[in-house]
């Protein structure tokens, strides 16, 4: 993040941008800036509108309404031949007809590059993608990782000034997505290019991301590094949608200016810190969320909070263990905890206690209700 | 009862294949398939005169003859040269109207496409007759290429369908990929578009040349004698009598037919004429 | 690479030349139009297709005209109008045996071909040997491509005198019989021709239906000729309905088979057609033979569309494929 330097035009920045089909508007009036050489991911559930963005910046479809800048200049009407972008597709749309080596030097027969020029380059994308040997090869030859590099040499062969990547982990499995994952960061890294990254994979946009923007409903919810979103989250939603998350509602019974007390709707009252001082006044509605692995749960707890619980359910994952709690006084929470040396697995049924810190948790005003 | 039935079924399993009862029938249906088809193979090497079974004596001599007959080879140069106008015509035309009917909105779709069923719908022999009256009208009845035009007409779905179908199955990244790569429209067009669309064309082209170069009613109808297409010609010589010469001239036919399917099993593979 | 670069460039140079002078011709146009084309465009792609077919529109148009003109031994056509062709047709009992004879045979030979396509695309598409249905298709396409002529042919030399089953009756001591000339040997050469489109119709049809559906349904119960009536024919209702029509639809119009296998005494409709334009040069009356044709056809597949829908022959946009 080092590398962010503010004092320049942004890469690219998007200006009000609006994207409606007939009465749907896929996005809804998005700004944001992204710097050079950043890796920018957007972040949001399927239909949230992030493949419309992405084919706005590449040109596909015009923005409804706002603007798009790529160094400075307004490109709406820069047809996507000219707006020297290079792109990662969903599918990675290779093309079936021609060779490994045919599809990274598309781009530059199209920009008529001289043939020996083109062999060179083709040559230094496949040592980029480390797969030196497969030119010659057909696209439909190729397993989901070399379709995957294939497609990234692809779009970086050009140079391009900024480059595009659709969810370009979906197709593949588990284990390959991990690998795929550091390859991306080292090509980017390599390469040095400005990079938006769209997902709708959590864990993928925090390992991967300078920044993630996380967008919902067509608009941009929270726009921050990840450490910030993941700590900070500046809405239930992003509570929710990042990260384990129990929403508790309550109501503010009293507060010192620092510190205030909330009651939960099973009348327990739980001690908070919010980040932004002064808290709500009391009687506010608010939501309280807590991440399953702030909490502790043990034969005792001595946190800010602690209460008498009982388990519900056990699902071991291996490295941690996740319970699903009740509250005696009816509320339901659940607790992930680490699965390590001398760590006790509870049953289900057994009486536990269950605790966690004030500032540990996320105050928000309640959104209905 | 259910004994007996028991040991049907273990006698069945102990039948070869997946499918035992199916391929009993479906085994039936190649050799009804193919012997009517093969058949004229074995006649041509008929030694005598007269075709009969099973043959006086085996010879090629039908086929030393196919060069001295000048009627046979003019018709067969006819039909060739009117097949591949036909194609010629249904390429373009077929490409065309696929991507007009999938890739714009068009009003009326679905009543051009009945329209556009027409060939299909109206009988052959109507075909005929209606091209024959027109021709007539216009007063190019008798030019060659008058024959070519009307196969193309009458065949056309069959190239609409296999182009649409290609079409169809376009995936609209590759598009957005070449023209994110730097392809301009005419380029994406031909690098791309084309390339998918392919298969189809190949397809559909194929059926087109061999439907045309086999074509017979509506050829019947539309040619005059100084035009007579090669199975217009067969046709009369059969009527004549069943000729031995024929026997070798159709021959040709069954060689083309395999020809056909051999040059489409390695264009396309065969399966693809069982997807539109 | 290296390969590659040495048959490059003189080629290359000229395809890039050449592609590079129709851009150029193509940015004189406006913009829009090449970068978001009107469906005006859409509508110019049509056109071409519209015209070929509109040969078969008019042409209709023209036979319906025809049908109603007078007919003169000599001058062949008088341009006043009668309704003297329609009542001969209507009135000639020769004519209503002839229809009704086409239609009688063409049902016999749509449903016999549909039936038994139906075997033979399913084997054919899910059949798990490569060269199997290699074989299939090879004995399904070698026939389809090559023509009704040559087959026709063919099965004159199968069925004839001196042909191939009255030589194999002959070891036997019988015959030889006479097969050529009658019903049967017409729906037998025409079910062989017809058996392709049938195949070739439904066969996608069934490659549409998913595997796994099969063996959710024998999981569930049901033996292999119940699932294949319950479930694999159900859903290729589709290529079914479009087999019938086409079957029918070629198999009324046929002229060859009866002509030659049939040797004039098993006529269809075309036959009568022909003899009509040729024979007597009756224009009129051949019109309005046709136009009795297609009004015939054309009732039966409004009611295969109307009980079973209009199946593969639609052009379906996206998804599905055609």
């Amino acid at each position: 993040m080092s590398r962010r330097g503010s004092t320049r035009t942004p890469a690219i920045r998007l200006d009000g941008v609006t994207k409606r089909f007939g009465d749907v508007t896929a996005v809804d009036d998005v700004s944001l800036g992204i710097d050079r050489e950043e890796f920018l991911t957007i972040l949001g559930p399927s239909g949230a509108g992030k493949t419309s963005l992405l084919h706005m910046i590449a040109g596909f479809t015009e923005p409804t309404d706002g603007e798009i800048y790529i160094d400075g200049d307004p490109v709406t009407d820069v047809p996507p031949y000219e707006r020297e972008i290079g792109m990662v597709f969903q599918s990675m749309a290779l093309f079936p007809h021609m060779t490994v080596g045919e599809n990274v030097a598309f781009p530059l027969e199209m920009r008529r590059y001289d043939p020996d020029r083109i062999d060179e380059r083709v040559r230094e994308m496949l040592e980029l993608i480390q797969l030196p040997d497969i030119a010659d090869r057909d696209v439909t030859e190729l397993s989901g990782g070399q379709r995957q590099r294939v497609a990234i040499a692809r779009a970086l062969a050009f140079e391009p000034t900024l480059l595009l990547l659709d969810e370009p982990l979906s197709s593949l499995d588990k284990k390959l997505r991990g690998e795929m994952r550091r390859e991306l960061l080292r090509i980017h890294r390599t390469a040095g290019v400005t990079t938006v990254h769209v997902t709708h994979n959590q864990e993928e946009a925090l390992t991967m991301a300078d920044r993630i923007a996380v967008i919902d409903g067509g608009e941009i919810a929270q726009h921050a590094s990840a450490e910030e979103l993941y700590d900070r989250p500046n809405s239930p939603f992003i509570a929710d949608f990042i990260g384990d998350t129990t929403l508790l509602s309550g109501r503010v019974r009293e507060h010192d200016g620092r510190e205030c007390t909330v009651e939960l709707a099973g009348g327990e009252p739980v001690r908070c810190l919010p980040a932004e001082a002064p808290p709500p006044d009391p009687g506010t509605p608010v939501q309280v969320g807590l991440r399953y692995e702030r909490i502790v749960a043990g034969e005792t707890v001595a946190t800010d909070n602690a209460f008498d619980a009982t388990v519900r359910e056990v699902a071991f994952e291996g490295d941690t263990v996740t319970y699903e709690v009740d509250l005696d006084g009816g509320v339901e929470l659940s607790v992930t905890e680490l699965n390590t040396t001398g760590t006790r697995v509870f049953e289900r049924g057994r009486e536990v206690a269950v605790g966690w810190n004030a500032g540990d948790e996320f105050l928000y005003p309640a959104t209905e209700g | 009862m259910a004994d007996r039935r028991r040991r049907l079924r273990a006698l069945l399993r102990r039948l070869p294949g997946e499918y035992p009862v199916l391929g009993a029938i479906v085994a039936a249906q190649v050799v009804f398939l193919l012997v009517p088809t093969l058949i004229v193979l074995v006649a041509s090497f008929q030694g005598g005169s007269v075709i009969r079974f099973p043959p006086d004596e085996l010879s090629v001599q039908w086929y030393a003859a196919l060069p001295g007959e000048e009627r046979f080879l003019a018709a067969f140069y006819r039909s060739v040269l009117v097949a591949t106008f036909c194609t010629a015509v249904a390429i373009p035309v077929g490409i065309a109207t696929g991507l007009g009917l999938i890739r714009y909105e068009i009003r009326f779709a679905g009543g051009i496409q009945l329209y556009l069923l027409l060939p299909f719908t109206v009988p052959l022999v109507v075909s005929g007759v209606v091209l024959l009256l027109i021709f007539r009208e216009l007063g190019v009845l008798g030019q060659l290429w008058t024959v070519g035009l009307a196969l193309a007409i009458i065949n056309l779905p069959f190239m609409i369908w296999s182009v649409t179908s290609r079409v169809n199955a376009l995936d609209p990244e590759l598009e957005h990929a070449a023209r994110n790569l730097g392809a301009e429209e005419l380029q994406t067009f031909l690098h791309v578009t084309l390339p998918a669309l392919m298969p189809g064309v190949i397809t559909g082209g194929l059926i087109m040349f061999v439907l045309a170069l086999n074509e017979f009613l509506v050829s019947l109808l539309i040619t005059t004698p100084n035009i007579v297409t090669l199975p217009v010609l067969i046709y009369t010589s059969i009527r004549a009598n069943v000729s031995p010469l024929v026997a070798a001239v159709a021959s040709v036919y069954v060689l083309a037919a395999a020809l056909a399917v051999l040059a489409a099993d390695r264009l396309v593979g065969l399966e693809e004429f069982l997807r539109s | 690479m290296s390969r590659r670069s040495e048959r490059w460039s003189p080629l290359l140079a000229a395809r890039r030349a050449a592609v590079d002078a129709l851009i150029a011709l193509k940015e004189r146009l406006p913009e829009d139009a090449y970068r978001n084309p009107p469906t005006a465009v859409g509508y110019l792609l049509l056109v071409p297709a519209l015209v070929l077919v509109g040969f078969l529109f008019v042409g209709m148009l023209l036979l319906a005209w025809y049908s109603v003109l007078t007919f003169d031994p000599i001058e062949i056509l008088v341009y006043e109008l009668t309704l003297e062709n329609w009542r001969r047709l209507f009135a000639t009992t020769g004519y209503h045996v002839i229809f009704l004879r086409t239609i009688a045979l063409t049902t016999v030979v749509t449903v016999l071909a549909v039936a038994l396509a139906l075997p033979y695309a399913y084997l054919t598409v899910r059949v798990r040997s490569a060269p199997l249905r290699k074989l299939l298709l090879v004995s399904l396409f070698v026939p389809f491509f090559t023509g009704v002529i040559v087959r026709a042919y063919g099965w004159l030399i199968v069925l004839g005198r001196e042909g191939v089953v009255n030589a194999v009756l002959g070891v036997f001591g019988i015959g030889p019989v006479r097969f050529l000339a009658s019903e049967g040997a017409v729906v037998l050469a025409l079910l062989q021709i017809m058996l392709p489109f049938a195949i070739v119709m439904i066969a996608p049809a069934i490659q549409n239906v998913d595997r796994e559906l099969e063996l959710a349904a024998s999981n569930l119960g049901a033996d292999r000729l119940a699932t294949f009536r319950r479930v694999v024919i159900p859903l290729a209702a589709p290529g079914i309905a479009g087999a019938t029509i086409v079957v029918f639809t070629i198999t009324a119009a046929t002229f060859a088979i009866p002509d030659l296998i049939g040797g004039g005494r098993v006529d269809f409709v075309a036959n009568l057609v022909y003899r009509t334009l040729f024979d007597s040069g009756n224009y009129p009356l051949a019109a309005a033979t046709s136009v009795a044709l297609v009004a015939v056809t054309s009732a039966v597949v409004v009611g295969i569309f109307r009980t079973i829908g209009s199946g593969t022959l639609g052009i379906r946009r996206g998804g599905g494929g055609g």
